[in-house]
Order: structure tokens, then sequence, then C-alpha cells
């Protein structure tokens, strides 16, 4: 029989969880129901709710033809930067996977991205976007505004996006690599298997445990991305990069519709926990062993 | 048919270092050859150059008359168990034992012929589901030599394959094995530190020191005629004795027989012991002097046993016995140095008590104390 805790124990247990609690109720839970309640009303130019609306600032939203751009423009973007960053940082993990001399210094490289601040990334490419001193021009020869051009602005962010996430992505890769017995390798090429086939056939499934935890944090962090959109684009030219989070920040602070920006994370929000919902839901199909 | 040639194969690292230095060996169809040795010999080594997992520094490898120092490892056409098993975990046992062919692009009814075939002659039949981990380690081993065998390949490589398996249940796949290679008809080239399996399953031995090999031969050459004392010492359990001692030889014309003397006893040679020495320019000097367990009698074995030639009696002192079932083990100090003598179990002495012992003459072996070479061969 499981003896209850006698007050003193759980006062003492609830005592130690204090600390946590509080950060997590000031800097958390606070603000999340309060943006819940934020996108139920209009507000002032301070963001205190004047007026109730009910689900009013979301109909406003599922009307407007900005918002569905913006929700558009988001999934390409998160769709380029998880793919990108995905392969990156399990080419870069790879490709470091052998020993050869020089290795820490390829290793340091390709995990660099981590350390970098989004702002100062977006200003280097910036420079290195530039359309007449930018390098990209100068090397390739070719003559494109790329970050005032709507055709490549949102690729450019995305590309610069997957390149920052892809150093986490290559540790995470290589600890699971590491995780791999060398002697499966020895025994494939043994039995026949040309390193493609060893690549397909056992390091990816090696990887799937890791890759779908990677996977879900890379969405999570796509779909959060800000600081380059803001150094880079704006959000511009035009609507062509207004990501959520960009929109959210624009909707709040430049226009001083609180209660709307407030309704679009509550939908971001959904979102993000519907899909990684569904992805442990398949985890559960598509991880084997 | 599948025949091997390695002529001076050699490993070696920087600075010189020989991991394995001119092993030559003939391997002809159907051997199954264990290369044995205590670790660091040099023997994994040799076994990863012939599958080509690790390059060849020197020398040549000849598989089938083909030169194949730089065919790459599934040019070779063989399959290797290794000792944690490489089993692929993302597979099941069935995909498993399948892989090696579904990368040869075989037809899927005949991979399944063929992994069925091997999964029946393995007994692992209702296993083909499972995954790696949900398996035992007799399972798992299993698996592994399911997986080599499915490929009919011209050889078999083992590397310490039972290695991981508790005493009981490498006894048994010991004999399995044995009876595997009966059934296949395979070459099999088999690496282990364990004598055990080395003398059981080799129909040749391979016996490595150091990079080096020792000496080839049957099993049964190998137990009785070490060629020096490095093989005489590993292999056999428990392992020969030995004593280093003077070599004498009488000097009044009736007795001119050649002996050496343990704690003062004179141990008489056999005339053709004493011959082979003084051909050899060993007399008056310093020799080892080795004997194995078994060949040290107490009265009662000597006279169960009449036809040998014993040396004379020499008294000892039990120190210590050990009961095994079938036999006792006694030891007893001689010069210092602890012996071990396998006699019959009927024996009663205890420790503390004295013994008389007689050594079988035909038994002796006698090594150079500088080059270790056996001297009566």
């Amino acid at each position: 029989m499981k003896k209850k805790p006698s007050l003193l124990e759980r006062t003492r247990a609830y005592g130690f969880l204090l600390p946590c609690i509080l950060i997590f109720a000031i800097f958390l839970f606070y603000p999340f129901f309060k943006t819940i309640f934020l996108s139920l009303y209009k507000t002032n130019k301070m963001g205190q709710a004047k007026l109730f609306v009910g689900i009013g600032n979301y109909m406003d939203l599922l009307t407007s033809s900005s918002f569905y751009n913006s929700l558009k423009v988001t999934l390409i973007f998160v769709v380029i930067v998880v793919v990108g960053s995905m392969a990156i940082g399990l080419l870069g993990a790879v490709l470091c996977n052998k020993a050869f001399p020089g290795i820490r210094a390829f290793s340091t490289a390709y995990a660099l991205p981590m350390a970098i601040a989004s702002s100062s990334a977006a200003m280097i490419f910036k420079i290195i976007l530039h359309p007449s001193v930018g390098i990209l021009n100068k090397l390739t020869g070719l003559n494109i505004n790329w970050v005032s051009d709507p055709k490549y602005a949102l690729v450019c962010v995305a590309i610069l996006t997957a390149w920052l996430n892809s150093g986490i992505n290559f540790l995470y890769f290589s600890a699971g690599l590491g995780n791999i017995d060398e002697s499966i390798y020895e025994r494939a090429s043994v039995d026949g298997a040309s390193p493609i086939q060893q690549f397909f056939h056992l390091t990816l499934p090696g990887l799937s445990p890791i890759m779908f935890y990677t996977l879900v944090v890379n969405i999570i962090q796509a779909f959060q991305s800000f600081g380059q959109v803001k150094i880079l684009t704006q959000g511009g030219p035009g609507e062509s990069t207004n990501l959520i989070v960009y929109s959210i920040y624009r909707d709040a602070f430049f226009n001083y519709r609180f209660g709307s920006a407030a309704a679009q994370s509550v939908i971001l929000f959904v979102i993000v926990m519907i899909l990684t919902l569904v992805m442990f839901k398949i985890e559960k199909k598509g991880v084997k062993y | 048919m599948s025949t091997l040639t390695l002529r001076n194969i050699c490993k070696r690292y920087q600075n010189d270092n020989y991991a394995v230095k001119d092993f030559n060996l003939e391997i002809s169809d159907q051997e199954f050859i264990i290369f044995v040795g205590p670790s660091g010999c040099g023997k994994s080594t040799t076994l990863r150059m012939i599958a080509g997992l690790e390059e060849i520094s020197g020398g040549e490898l000849w598989i089938d008359g083909e030169l194949s120092n730089y065919l790459e490892p599934k040019e070779r056409n063989l399959s290797m168990v290794f000792q944690n098993y490489a089993l692929y975990p993302n597979m099941t046992v069935y995909d498993n034992m399948a892989f090696a062919l579904k990368v040869r692009k075989m037809p899927k009814k005949q991979i399944d012929e063929k992994v069925q075939e091997a999964a029946r002659i393995l007994e692992i039949e209702h296993l083909l589901e499972r995954y790696p981990k949900a398996l035992s380690g007799g399972q798992k081993q299993r698996v592994a030599i399911g997986s080599a065998i499915v490929r009919n390949p011209k050889l078999f490589l083992m590397d310490e394959p039972l290695s991981n398996l508790d005493a009981k249940l490498r006894a048994q796949m010991r004999v399995e094995l044995s009876k595997l290679h009966k059934e296949l008809g395979t070459t099999m080239i088999y690496v282990t530190h364990d004598q055990t399996e080395a003398m059981t399953l080799g129909t040749r031995i391979v016996v490595m020191k150091a990079g080096e090999v020792s000496q080839v031969d049957s099993p049964q050459v190998l137990y009785q005629h070490p060629v020096n004392k490095f093989v005489a010492g590993f292999i056999g359990s428990p392992s020969m004795n030995f004593l280093d001692v003077s070599l004498y030889r009488g000097y009044d014309v009736e007795n001119q027989k050649t002996y050496l003397t343990i704690e003062d006893h004179p141990v008489y040679l056999l005339e053709k012991t004493a011959r082979l020495l003084k051909e050899k320019g060993y007399h008056r000097s310093k020799v080892t002097f080795g004997i194995r367990p078994e060949d040290i009698y107490t009265e009662e074995g000597k006279e169960a046993n009449p036809k040998l030639e014993y040396s004379e009696a020499m008294q000892v002192t039990i120190i210590a016995r050990e009961l095994l079932g079938a036999e006792v083990m006694l030891y007893f100090d001689l010069e210092g140095i602890q012996f071990c003598a396998r006699v019959e179990p009927e024996n009663q002495t205890r420790a503390g008590e004295k013994l008389k012992v007689y050594f079988d003459l035909n038994r002796i072996h006698l090594f150079d104390m500088e080059t270790e070479q056996t001297l009566n061969l």
C-alpha cells in the first residue's frame, strides 16, 4: 500500500518546484493566456483591451487576403527551410563522419551557424546579396536584385534560415551517426552493398529516431523565424516575405492592432500544435526501432 | 571449388610497426582453417585483409587463382560473421538474411527460397519476423551465420563468432558449426583465441604470435609436436609445465646416458632424444624442459600403462588438488615452479601429502632457452 505523503512533504515538494513554476508563470503561462484574452478584444494603442468582440478578430483574419497570403508564404518558407536545413545538416554530418586530417575544422564550420545570431547573419547576407556590390552577383555575373525582387526574396530568406538552422541539425545527426554500429557497414560492404545502398538501407534508417525529433524541432523553429525577415526584407517586397510571425509583429507594433496580432498568434499556435501532434502519431508507425 | 593463397602478406602501420608480418598460407578447398593466438597477435587483422576490410600493405592474396589484393570486399564473394554479429538493427531477421541477395538484385522468389532454406538449417524459422533487438545472443549468432550462408560464398570468414556467448551455448554452437561445415562443404577461416574451439573445429590450425605465424598444422600434430615453446604453452589446457634445466652426459661407460636434473634428481633421456640433442650440438647446456599435465603419471597410472617408458620416480609434495569429475588435477612445486599433473579420479592424495610421480619420456619436450625452438623434434 502506498502511503499518502504528509502535508509537510507535499509542501516541501511544491517548494522545490516553486522557482520553476514562477518563471514559467511569468514568461510562459501569463503571456499565453493574456494572448488568448487579447485575441477576443479590440485594443487601444497601449495594448489594453477595450472592446470585447468575441471571435471578431478571427473572423476578420479569415476573410483577409493578406492573412491567407501570410499563411501561404509561411508554408512555402517552412518547407524550404526544413528540407534545406535538414539536408545541409545531414550532408555535413555524413561527410564529417569519417576521420581525416582537419576534421575538427570542418565540423566546427558545419556547426557554426548555430552560434550566429539570425540578425547578424542577415546583415552579412544583405551585403552578399546586394545588387551592385554583393559578392553573389559579382561571382555569378548575374544582375539580380535578390531581396527586392518578389520572385527571389522569399527563397533568399528561406535559404539563409535553412543554413542558420543547419548547425544544430549537424550536431543532432552527428550524434545519431555516432550511435550507428560501425561493424554493420563492414558487414554491408562484404555483403556487397554499394556506399549509396548502405546510405539508404543503413544510415537513413539508423538515423530515423533522431531524424523525427529533428524534424519536429525544425518545423517549430522555422515557423518562428523573425530576425532575418526583419533585417533583410521587412516582409517585402509587397507582402512576399510577410511570414506570420513578422505579420504579428507588424500588426502589433506598427499598426497597434494588438487584438488581431493576438488572434494570429493563437492561430499559429494551433497550427504548430496540430502539426506536432500529427507527427507524434505518425512516429509510432514510422520509426521502427 | 575455392582455394586461397596468402604469400608474404604484411600489415604495416606507420614507423614500420608490423601488425602482421610475412604471413604465408595455402588453403585448399573445404578446409576449416583456424587462426588462433593471444589478443593482438594479428589474427583478426589477417582475416580482415582477406575480407578486404583492411588494406594489404605487402604480399599477395590469391583467391581461386586470382590476385585479389585490390578487389573490393563485395567482388571477393566471401561472407563474414562478425564477433558482435553486426545485424542490421532496422531490419527483421528475414531482411537481414536477404540483404546480401537483395543488393545483388536476385529475384524475390529465389531470395525467399534461399532464406527459408538457411533458416531451416539453423532452426530459426520462427524468428524470421522479429527484429534483432528481440533476439537472444545465441539467436543473433544463428541469424548472423544464416546471413552468411544464404549467399553460397566461396569462403566463410568468422571473426570470433562465439566469444559473446556463454560457455554452454558456445559448446553447443561449436558442435553445430562443425556440422554446418560438413553440410555445406565450404572453405572456412575462423579466428579465435579459444584453443578448445581451435582444437575441435579446425582441420588445420594457424598459431600466431606477435604478427607472425608460429606453426601451421593439424590439431593433433600441433598438440604433440609443437615447434616452439609458445605453441607448446598456448595449445592445451591446463598448459604445458615448463622448467629451465641443465643437460648432462654421464661419464662412466656403463651409464653413458644424457640426462637432465630436476631438484638434483636425474631424468635420463631416451636414446633417440639424446641423439637429436647431440646432433644439434646441445650437451652440457641449459635447456627448457616441458611436459604436459597428462604425461605425468602416479604409481597407479604407471602400472595401468606398462608399455610406456618412464623416468625415475620423483618425490613431490602436493600443494593443491582439484577434482574436475572425470579427472583430478594435482599441483606441486619443482624448483619453485608450479607443476600440474592430470591423474586418474581414484587418486586420493590430499594437499600436503607426498607422492611419487613419473614422466612419460616419449612425451618430454625440450626447448632452446634463447630461441624457444623445440630441440627434440
